[in-house]
């Protein structure tokens, strides 16, 4: 009896967005017939603007003037499609053109990124391009899934647990089967593909985050208890996966999304105190599991303050967990990576409130990406590799930004994360906006800009280094798809709030 | 929605302007480019030369203390040449258009590779005497060490030479030249010095070895400014349970510190470091800045004492005598015995005078206090005994027709991997009342310290002959 209750449930619920997904093809029809086509025209020449005026710096500035058919014509064209799909959405074209601003700047950045490439690395940009298409796709193709789910009264108790679980089982799947790189354990392969998996369970926990607020099945009291737990199991195998820059993004993006939208301000206290008491206690636990496994190492004191690690240290901790035995059990893996949970935290702290005390390795990066910023001009310098400066590409692609683009340069990408916030921030005003819809996109803007500035800020000293890449500039395929996703969700949300804007102003065209 | 929650819809987005503003304004302050007020305008802190365009500009040149060209200028584009190219190698480093900058060329490359106004870089006037340095090279021929020499009135570097092989002198000039030394000749000099172990290693600031028995000078400061400088002890030979042993087995009886000092017994020392206890003893060689990292105007000094508190006798007795867990490097143990000559302050050694471009001086160094080592009464009781060590060890009788007074102190250290002993000689030399501190010292060898004496009475010489 229950199973075919379950099995009818499903049913109803694959035909409602078998439906919707119908339904959303049939407008993007009608949009489309209704395409102010000149209105289009310009923001295609405004597009075309963007890439050729990248294609003159890089000429200009790199000496490199033969990019124009084999990079910056590709991205052009890849960028219509964003357009053409704010199109079918009959959606604010203001937001599209911010987003294919930041994409062409991540293309650009691409082209001379060093050092483990090739000093033209017009092939990383191509690739860059590639992941951009297919990006924009896949997220065109889950889009009405999601924004299904983000309807009012879409959403059951049971979507909220079963997330959770999902949530959980991913994790596990990476501390299975995972790949230890750059020092965390959260890449997969599937077949000749792989992803950084906490980049995908990042996006869960935001969307989760959404669902727990939305769902009216679950009490306010059940709700708050619900998005602690939340927070607590991405913390857990965050820390197990040395993902501290992908925790820094979920736990601010989650707290601030929750102080914002939850009516009863007293949860969100109260769970936030909670919160950081369980993350104390936690530390603590982690330092005595610390002590034990590294038995009568001691902690070297002042000079330099080495925290010495399990097995040998600066390999193991650069390495991951590398020297583990593979045929270990996950609990032995678990506990010995709760070990090394409190030395990793300690070092970045130290690295960054007190640097002359912290192993060279953390302040050594820093060190160099500050002298980096010595060669940043108002409009960016020209050519030379950055090669003193590690993970240029990645953690530390914000100095690559200012040196390359100057301070004006990285200013505008600032400047247009804050105007792509401001984009969604202003239609809470519409009356006619659909609550959850309305979250979803707030939340992932949020996440964005949050991942934007703990990046920059870690670059120039304001925060300690966690790892963490500035959305679309930055190198990696998945935060890439991750953030085109949430962009093309914000694409299609600020879509139906111009047409009912048009029609409540009497002005229905 | 509820219009209660726009407001905290519009506070997020203003915190979230409000950062971007910070992180704008913090980024342009680290630029420098508002001058003199971003962090990064002290000369010789950069360290990112990969992006300077050395193509275009006459590397800049340095001179010594009197004013000649240690490097002279050549054209856009190419290295400055050396006219010193072994002596000063170790110091100014490579111009290599395949490894790029080293030493003082890496440190300072802003400097020397972008002028002010024009296309030629700076001039570097460095504190070293280049008669002194090369005289001093060539005392280092057939051994693999260095010779030190600081002023320690002031800190200025007068001599810092090294030599990584006994044969295979290091040729700046030669760098990326295909090597005719080698049967292979597309071998280049990079690659053939590559193939010499330690060859690129800068002698005079490596911190690998323990200063052998030049450390019981600094235990002897300890035990004097704690009021055991008149130390009796019965010495059998052996101390701390046998452990610890003295040089050939000898036990010399009842002696003092002045004998346990020109003796460098070893037993005498290990008993003292545990009379003085962990406290006291690493307090002194912290005073001394053993055991802390020195900020230097070209490299970082490192050294090491014992970290931890809690140390057995034996350490401690082995940090008292030179050996246990102690690391400094041969130019520390020249400013150890420099403190010492100069009443127990310790300058802070200094390796560039100023540096000038288009005839404006963007940079001048002054003296500046690095450690109070020890009170003034100690330091010349310790030096009185050093000054003992030199008659003991025959030096004085060479220089007493001089107004030249001397302090010495030798030692061995045992090093780990089967490479022999490093020797040293740390000397205090007075010349025209300006105390000096030196240290020389040799790796990788079979001989025993006191094998460097002729090496000293050298190094005294040119000094005289030159300062005097």
């Amino acid at each position: 009896m229950n199973n075919l209750k379950i099995m009818n449930s499903l049913k109803t619920m694959t035909n409602n967005i078998v439906d919707y997904y119908k339904e959303t093809f049939t407008n993007y029809g009608s949009n489309l017939k209704q395409v102010k086509w000149k209105n289009f025209c310009y923001q295609v020449a405004l597009n075309l603007l963007i890439c050729l005026s990248y294609a003159v710096f890089c000429a200009l500035k790199e000496g490199s003037g033969n990019l124009y058919m084999s990079v910056f014509i590709p991205i052009f064209l890849v960028n219509n499609l964003i357009l053409l799909y704010a199109s079918l959405n009959n959606s604010s074209y203001k937001f599209s053109t911010l987003i294919i601003f930041l994409l062409t700047t991540g293309t650009a950045l691409k082209i001379f990124m060093m050092p483990s490439f090739e000093p033209s690395s017009v092939s990383e940009a191509q690739k860059n391009i590639i992941t951009i298409l297919f990006g924009i796709l896949a997220s065109i193709s889950v889009t009405p899934l999601i924004k299904y789910c983000s309807m009012e009264n879409n959403v059951g108790k049971k979507s909220v647990y079963l997330f959770l679980i999902l949530t959980i089982v991913l994790y596990f799947f990476a501390l299975i089967f995972g790949k230890e790189k750059y020092g965390t354990k959260a890449w997969v392969e599937i077949g000749p593909l792989e992803f950084q998996l906490t980049e995908v369970t990042k996006l869960l926990a935001i969307v989760i985050s959404v669902f727990i607020i939305k769902c009216e099945q679950i009490s306010e009291n059940d709700k708050s208890i619900l998005a602690l737990v939340l927070l607590c199991i991405h913390t857990f195998f965050l820390f197990l996966l040395n993902e501290l820059g992908t925790l820094c993004v979920i736990i601010l993006t989650v707290f601030s999304f929750r102080v914002i939208f939850v009516e009863q301000k007293k949860y969100v206290i109260r769970e936030t105190t909670y919160f950081f008491v369980l993350i104390i206690v936690s530390i603590t636990l982690c330092y005595g599991v610390y002590r034990i496994s590294t038995g009568n190492i001691t902690l070297q004191e002042t000079n330099n303050v080495q925290v010495e690690l399990p097995n040998d240290s600066d390999e193991t901790e650069e390495n991951g967990l590398a020297s583990l035995d593979s045929s270990e059990s996950l609990i032995n893996e678990i506990i010995d990576r709760i070990a090394l949970i409190y030395p990793k935290i300690e070092n970045r702290v130290i690295a960054f409130i007190d640097p002359e005390n912290a192993p060279e390795k953390y302040v050594g990066q820093i060190e160099r990406a500050e002298d980096a910023l010595m060669f940043t001009t108002f409009f960016g310098t020209p050519s030379g590799l950055l090669s003193s400066v590690p993970e240029i590409a990645s953690d530390f692609v914000f100095i690559y930004l200012l040196v390359r683009l100057g301070l004006v340069g990285a200013s505008l990408v600032l400047v247009v994360l804050i105007l792509m916030l401001a984009e969604v921030a202003v239609e809470y005003g519409n009356p006619s906006v659909d609550r959850g819809e309305y979250m979803m996109a707030f939340i992932f803007v949020s996440s964005i800009v949050i991942q934007a500035l703990i990046c920059s800020c870690s670059n120039i000293g304001l925060f300690p280094v966690v790892g963490l890449t500035f959305p679309f500039l930055g190198h990696g395929s998945t935060t890439l798809y991750v953030n085109l996703f949430m962009t093309i969700f914000i694409i299609s949300f600020l879509q139906k709030n111009i047409v009912k804007e048009e029609v409540i102003n009497g002005t229905t065209k | 929605m509820e219009q209660r929650n726009k407001k905290y819809v519009s506070m997020f987005v203003a915190i979230t302007c409000s950062l971007v503003f910070l992180v704008m304004s913090v980024s342009t302050y680290k630029t420098g480019i508002i001058s003199d007020i971003g962090p990064n305008s002290d000369p010789g802190k950069y360290k990112n030369c990969d992006i300077i365009n050395r193509s275009d500009t006459i590397e800049g040149i340095f001179v010594d203390s009197k004013g000649n060209e240690i490097t002279s200028y050549t054209t856009s584009g190419e290295p400055a040449l050396s006219n010193y190219p072994e002596s000063f190698s170790y110091l100014i480093g490579y111009n290599s258009s395949v490894l790029g900058l080293s030493g003082l060329r890496g440190n300072y490359c802003r400097e020397l590779f972008e002028g002010e106004n024009d296309k030629t870089g700076g001039t570097i006037h460095l504190t070293t005497n280049a008669s002194i340095q090369e005289r001093l090279y060539n005392l280092l021929e057939g051994s693999i060490g260095s010779i030190n020499v600081v002023n320690a009135n002031t800190g200025e570097i007068v001599a810092l030479t090294s030599r990584g092989d006994p044969y295979v002198g290091y040729n700046v000039n030669l760098i990326d030249d295909v090597c005719e030394i080698t049967e292979n000749k597309e071998q280049r000099y990079f690659e053939y010095y590559n193939s010499i172990d330690g060859f690129w290693h800068n002698r005079s600031i490596l911190a690998e070895d323990p200063p052998g028995s030049t450390a019981k000078m600094i235990t002897a400061v300890s035990l004097v400014e704690n009021g055991k400088g008149d130390m009796i002890y019965d010495d059998i030979g052996v101390e701390l349970d046998g452990t610890v042993i003295n040089y050939g087995g000898y036990a010399y009886g009842t002696v003092n510190l002045e004998s346990a000092l020109n003796n460098s017994i070893n037993t005498y020392f290990a008993r003292a470091g545990v009379e003085l206890g962990n406290e006291r003893l690493k307090r002194t060689f912290n005073n001394f800045m053993i055991g802390r990292d020195i900020e230097l105007d070209f490299t970082t000094l490192k050294s090491s004492y014992s970290n931890s508190n809690q140390v057995s006798d034996y350490v401690l007795g082995s940090n008292a005598f030179g050996q246990g867990e102690l690391i400094m490097s041969p130019l520390h143990i020249a400013m150890s015995i420099g403190a010492i000559m100069n009443e127990g302050t310790m300058m802070k050694p200094y390796l560039i005078n100023q540096i000038v471009d288009d005839e404006k001086p963007v940079y001048t160094v002054t003296s500046e206090l690095l450690s109070e080592a020890t009170d003034a009464t100690s330091a010349n009781e310790v030096k009185r005994l050093l000054h003992s060590n030199a008659e003991y060890y025959g030096l004085y009788d060479y220089f007493s027709k001089y107004d030249c007074y001397i302090a010495a102190k030798t030692g061995t250290a045992e090093v780990s991997g089967n490479k022999g002993f490093h020797i040293y000689i740390a000397l205090g030399v007075e010349i025209n009342g300006v105390p000096y501190g030196i240290c020389i010292d040799q790796a990788n060898t079979q001989d025993v310290s006191s094998t460097l004496i002729n090496k000293a009475i050298d190094t005294i010489d040119i000094l005289l002959d030159e300062l005097k």
